[in-house]
């Protein structure tokens, strides 16, 4: 639930600007708009005074603008800067996996051999929750601290989640998939084949607003062939 | 809610509708967005990309988010959680147990606020009343601070 701005607010176009690539966006095409319409419109004033102070006026204003909207742009969606330290960030919920051991340790085992299959590609700094709180008893309840799960994320190159066939209630995976998809961080899915998405991250996947994609799997065989086939371009790189 | 049956998921829907009524009726809200105020069947959560667009906007024009989460479930309002925390806004997480929440934010709330972590409340959810007396005392706590 949050306040809706969407009745009345900005037009379409600016809307999806300011989806699609934040405030630094709207703000580059707002400057290169009046740049536009300052040359376009400074000729029809009589007056020649007038003329160059519009042109050059609405010019330089136009182009402040398009250099804080640069500024803004790298930045990123969330407005702060960010420093990457790890190659990718995987992410899986264990419970989803079976919540007995056998099903605990088959999910220790996807990520392992996973990790193992993107650090062939050079991916050598991978962080992933599942390893860093392997054990039976925590892997659903607080262990580790939010602020270094937060930094990992923030600190991501690349996310990578691993969906089971039938996704656990109370996952954290779906948390951790909406910071990595607010701040940009290219993502994959790999998800059992036929296994229904939540609705978010199915629309994320058919958007183009987001840089998500989706692939499907039978078994960790195909999960390691498609990252030999795809190399980088799994991320879209 | 798109987990839930058809009945279940007209009744919570019902009591959402009732809080955001009572939000705008009496503690001075002027809009307030509910992906679900659209949405009459849990079936019409179809994943599209629409969908995901009008809660990215909604989401990036917000002063605060609240989480209504009255049982442990499958929800995409958990990522639209995780959206808000990297956005940094103010959020209201509203359940019956604490246990229900995914423990990332269970820890969220004892991490605190900072520069980077926006200012996160885990209370209990009550009557639709109750529950629109604690999203506005929050907005008073933090949604106002937002708009200096």
């Amino acid at each position: 639930m949050s306040n809706d701005k969407e009745q009345g607010g900005l037009p379409y176009g600016l809307d999806n600007i300011l989806a699609n690539y934040g405030l630094g966006g709207l703000v580059i095409v707002l400057g290169i708009g009046l740049m536009g319409l300052s040359i376009y419109k400074g000729s029809s004033f009589t007056a020649q005074a007038t003329q160059l102070g519009v042109v050059v006026g609405g010019s330089l204003i136009g182009l402040a603008l398009t250099a804080v909207g640069v500024v803004l742009l790298r930045r990123g969606k969330t407005g702060s800067w960010r420093t990457l330290r790890h190659d990718v960030f995987i992410a899986a919920p264990m419970a989803g996996f079976g919540a007995d051991e056998a099903g605990r340790k088959a999910a220790v085992d996807i990520v392992n051999q996973t990790q193992a299959a993107l650090q062939r590609l050079g991916l050598q700094r991978v962080y992933t929750p599942v390893l860093a709180r392997p054990e039976a008893t925590k892997y659903e309840t607080p262990s580790t601290g939010f602020d270094v799960e937060w930094e990992a994320l923030r600190s991501a190159k690349r996310y990578l989640l691993i969906l089971p066939t039938i996704m656990p209630a109370g996952t954290s995976v779906l948390v951790t998939a909406g910071i990595a998809v607010a701040l940009g961080v290219p993502t994959v899915v790999f998800a059992r084949k036929g296994a229904p998405l939540p609705y978010l991250i199915q629309g994320a996947v058919e958007s183009k607003q987001v840089k998500v994609r989706l692939f499907e799997y039978l078994d960790f065989k195909e999960i390691e062939q498609t990252i030999i086939n795809d190399g980088l371009r799994l991320f879209g790189e | 809610m798109s987990a839930l049956d058809a009945s279940e998921y007209a009744d919570r829907r019902a009591e959402v509708l009732s809080v955001i009524e009572g939000l705008t009726s009496f503690h001075g809200f002027g809009s307030v967005y509910y992906a679900g105020a659209r949405i009459s069947q849990p079936e019409g959560f179809s994943g599209n990309a629409e969908s995901l667009r009008r809660d990215l906007v909604a989401l990036r024009s917000a002063r605060l988010f609240v989480l209504l989460y009255p049982a442990k479930m499958v929800t995409s309002a958990l990522v639209e959680v995780g959206y808000a925390l990297a956005l940094r806004l103010p959020c209201l997480l509203l359940v019956h147990d604490k246990a229900d929440l995914p423990y990332l934010l269970n820890q969220a709330e004892q991490s605190g606020a900072s520069e980077l972590i926006p200012p996160l409340r885990i209370s209990t959810l009550g009557d639709p009343a109750q529950t629109a007396s604690q999203i506005a005392a929050f907005r008073d706590d933090f949604g106002k601070k937002a708009d200096r």
